[in-house]
């Protein structure tokens, strides 16, 4: 039974040791697959990526302690959820395989196609996201699907290779390769029809009587085109100049939050590093804190437990068994401490890794409070605008539509 | 007396159905706190019916269904032009301020024009459409997509023979798009003689 028990325990201590190892080995990079040919003009896609979900649990919103156990720090996702599509956005334009591609606030709508993300984990040293990309016909080319990598520690050696490649350059190329891959499953008509579908959702949006008919909602929700209007229909003219003004909106919406990445670019670059380092000496001494804890626990109780082989008379034997024994407990009893200690590191660490998160949040908070700021204001006056032109659009409408009146 | 008391209920009458007409300036409704914040977005609730007055209808002296369409026509380009004026104010702040921000950081131009090159995309898509540019190109060419809405967007290429870059490759679209973006005259130009001598190179090669 004794010896069951010792068994026992230093197969739990070897376990454990076991995960002391961890493998460094430098990620393959991967890459967006490029543009090899033109796009035609008609079947080339816009992209509005809406800012991300930061991802923190409804339930921990209050709960500090359980926020920082899992490393996420409020305002640093706050910032991230502006930064990190950013990132995403970059990747999708340098390929070549998109239109215009926005980083924009949830209101805007009617774009070809929808990219929207949750951040799962970010720290230093992993990124995980989980993303949907939906188009204006309502299709799913993406749904909630997981992406996630570990850092590229080869991107954190030096300023310069910072700038030069994110991190998790990787979980961006991913997502933009799914996002071309969904998209050539589309034929050329479909591609082009989705261009329609999403203008003609906007004009129905602005001008519900003039674009009735246009577009079919089927019980799943997706939309169909029915048939075109005229191009030189003075209801396209008009809304198609106030389409114009829409991305002009978008245009700028997304230069704010441009600005706002530009800003915190190096400051954010230089958190992750920082970050990175301090979680890798927290999980390192954490790991080593329960290693160290559990093997000299089984050296304590190795040398409680452990049979003696020694005959009763054989006084010599039972000396030396004895002073083995006094070294195993003492031997497992510094080991104990010791793994104490390396708690002890492990909190310190991760009090590094907060403090360094306080200190990026109080960096971006001026940032990301003027970004927040000038994005509501500007839209707010555009949703001005946009009431306006309904009722004006409206008003033409009844003048070309209704009959006039007996004299 | 008869005829005091019609005269009297007459005056009544004409007083009332005076009162009856529909006010002409009715001031457009301010959008509720809880509306969507921008455009694109879905219209609200309460539309305006046929029969729900609107200060253009029957405002002024037009009279027919034309005339009263042009003039709402006419208030709506008036409408979408001031708010050209509101957004294109609001891009020049933009962009001055950052101006400012890139001169006050000093070197930080150079670092910024160097990530610009090294890492396309950094600084682009400044208040404009890319799309032109995406598919390999130039953004001013005539035919880009009207509803792109570029306002005030410049390449800044200086006048003296910079080639449209429609046959850029991939580094050729990056360092264009750093010249184009710097805002130091001096790296400017230095990016610009970059693109062009990579250009030169690309078809000698």
């Amino acid at each position: 039974m004794k010896r069951m028990i010792v068994a026992v325990v230093l197969g739990f201590a070897a376990l454990l040791s076991g995960c002391v190892v961890k493998e460094t080995r430098p990620l393959t990079k991967l890459e967006a697959v490029q543009a090899k040919v033109q796009i035609p003009e008609a079947e080339l896609l816009d992209v509005a990526l809406r800012h991300f979900d930061p991802g923190v649990p409804a339930n921990l919103v209050n709960d500090e302690e359980a926020l920082d156990k899992r490393r996420i720090y409020p305002d640093v996702r706050s910032a991230e959820s502006r930064l990190l599509p950013m990132r995403l956005r970059t990747t999708l334009e340098t390929s070549g395989q998109w239109g215009a591609v926005r980083a924009v606030p949830e209101a805007v709508q009617f774009v070809d196609v929808i990219v929207t993300g949750r951040i799962i984990e970010s720290t230093g040293s992993r990124l995980e996201l989980a993303i949907t990309a939906t188009d204006a016909s309502g299709r799913i080319w993406i749904k909630d699907r997981v992406y996630s990598s570990d850092a590229d520690l080869g991107a954190y050696k030096t300023d310069a290779s910072l700038r030069a490649r994110d991190p998790f350059q990787n979980v961006y190329s991913q997502i933009a390769n799914d996002l071309v891959t969904a998209r050539d499953e589309l034929t050329a008509v479909e591609k082009r029809e989705l261009r329609h579908i999403a203008q003609l959702r906007f004009a129905q949006d602005l001008d519900p009587r003039s674009f009735d008919g246009y577009l079919q909602k089927s019980a799943d929700g997706r939309y169909r085109l029915t048939r075109l209007p005229a191009t030189d229909d003075p209801a396209v003219v008009r809304i198609t100049k106030i389409r114009e003004r829409d991305a002009a909106v978008i245009d700028t919406l997304d230069g704010y939050t441009q600005e706002f990445s530009d800003q915190l670019f190096d400051p954010y670059g230089s958190f992750r590093r920082t970050s990175r380092e301090a979680i890798e000496r927290e999980d390192k001494a954490r790991t080593q804190a329960m290693t160290r804890t559990a093997l000299g626990a089984a050296a304590v109780l190795g040398s409680i437990f452990a049979g003696s082989n020694c005959a009763s008379t054989d006084y010599n034997c039972r000396r030396i068994d004895s002073a083995v024994r006094t070294a195993g407990a003492v031997g497992g009893v510094a080991a104990v401490m010791s793994g104490i200690q390396k708690f002890s590191d492990a909190k310190v660490a991760a009090q590094e890794v907060k403090e360094l998160a306080t200190s990026f949040s109080s960096e971006a908070a001026a940032q990301t409070i003027e970004v927040e700021g000038r994005t509501l204001k500007l839209a707010g006056t555009a949703e001005e605008q946009y009431r306006e032109w309904r009722r004006l659009l409206a008003a033409i409408y009844r003048e070309e539509n209704l009959p006039a009146p007996n004299p | 007396m008869m005829r005091t008391k019609h005269g009297l209920l007459a005056i009544v009458a004409m007083t009332l159905a005076a009162c009856a007409t529909p006010p002409v300036d009715q001031p457009p409704s301010l959008p509720s706190p809880t509306s969507p914040p921008t455009g694109g977005i879905p219209a609200p609730p309460s539309l305006p019916t046929p029969s729900s007055p609107t200060p253009e209808s029957g405002s002024g002296e037009a009279t027919t269904a034309d005339e009263r369409r042009e003039v709402l026509d006419k208030s709506l380009d008036d409408s979408l032009g001031e708010f050209d004026k509101t957004l294109e104010e609001e891009q020049r702040r933009t962009a001055a301020e950052r101006d400012l921000r890139t001169a006050s950081t000093g070197g930080a131009a150079s670092e910024g024009a160097g990530r610009a090159a090294a890492e396309p995309g950094s600084r682009e898509g400044d208040l404009r459409s890319e799309r032109g540019m995406a598919a390999g190109r130039s953004e001013n060419q005539a035919g880009d997509r009207q509803d792109r809405g570029a306002v005030g967007a410049g390449s800044g290429a200086p006048n003296r023979g910079v080639e449209s870059g429609d046959d850029d490759d991939i580094v050729a679209r990056r360092l264009r798009r750093a010249a184009e973006q710097e805002t130091d005259p001096e790296l400017k130009e230095k990016l610009w003689k970059e693109y062009q001598d990579y250009k030169r190179n690309a078809k000698g090669g």
